[in-house]
């Protein structure tokens, strides 16, 4: 599986690269804003995008929005990891197509478990 | 009386002015003092996390410990002190707020300075001063909407929300 980190600070791509490498998830690649991740999604493919919201550029709901309107990438899982804790973003997340939200700062086994759920569901459905 | 006026006009011209220029200078020091801190804890927050990611191998590397259980142990801290260091993401977007919300107010200020210059007529003088209030809402209203809702985490078990 191969995972696309979307974080325009290079110490949270490093920290979620890690956790996911801990996690057994080797094959990684990032970016640091939504245009330069989705300039990577058209070019290359990801089975999983993990992204923040607050970017220059493009922000995370922009490049989760832009994800499902692309047919070619509609059905990628989206996992929103960010410091937005606001009812509305959440809200905007959800019916924007985002497959989970988790909040910073979060621990290893909040990764875990909802990259699980998500990937649980994801088998399902295929 | 027309001259008293004048006089209290300028006066209280002066004192505006006076007072304009005093606040810029102590927002611009605070941005300076801003900006320094934000590349300090910057430059700390990386040597910090290259340090544990350092001692994370180290640990992973060795097989002397006396119990599993210690090494365990060992890496569950270290991950925990990695994963806090999240908080720099988070304070970082904080500075940058405040940077933004003092370079608004700098703006502001320069603003209202250039609107200043008026002519000695009490009529003109309301009249400016009520031009002026105008153009400080409109530039507060327009400062306000430059920012998203702060991150309101202020602790490190903020993230654990079961959201979906």
């Amino acid at each position: 599986m191969k995972f696309l980190v979307v974080d325009d600070f290079s110490t949270m791509r490093r920290i979620i690269c890690n956790l996911l490498k801990e996690l057994g998830y080797t094959n990684i690649d990032e970016a640091e804003d939504g245009n330069h991740a989705l300039g990577k999604l058209k070019r290359e493919s990801f089975d999983f995008i993990i992204s923040d919201w607050n970017m220059p550029g493009m922000d995370g709901l922009q490049l989760l929005q832009a994800v499902r309107a692309d047919p070619t990438l509609s059905k990628l899982p989206v996992l929103m990891v960010t410091a937005e804790a606001k009812k509305e973003n959440i809200i905007a997340a959800a019916q924007a197509g985002a497959s989970g939200y988790i909040v910073k700062p979060f621990t290893a086994a909040t990764l875990d478990e909802k990259l699980k759920k998500i990937i649980e569901k994801l088998n399902k459905t295929e | 009386m027309k001259t008293s006026n004048v006089s209290t006009e300028q006066g209280l011209l002066t004192l505006f002015s006076s007072l304009v220029n005093l606040v810029d200078s102590h927002v611009s020091e605070a941005s300076s003092d801003l900006r320094n801190t934000e590349l300090i804890l910057d430059d700390a927050i990386k040597r910090l996390i290259d340090s544990f990611y350092a001692i994370h191998r180290e640990v992973e590397g060795r097989k002397d410990f006396e119990t599993i259980d210690q090494h365990e142990i060992l890496v569950r801290h270290l991950q925990e002190a990695i994963i806090s260091l999240q908080f720099h993401d988070i304070t970082t977007q904080l500075l940058q707020r405040i940077t933004v919300r003092l370079n608004g107010l700098c703006n502001i200020l320069l603003t209202v300075t250039e609107m200043s210059d008026i002519q000695s007529n009490t009529d003109n003088l309301i009249t400016h001063l009520q031009e002026v209030d105008k153009t400080l809402m409109q530039l507060n209203n327009s400062l306000h909407n430059l920012f998203a809702q702060a991150p309101p985490q202020q602790n490190m078990t903020s993230g654990d929300i079961e959201l979906f």
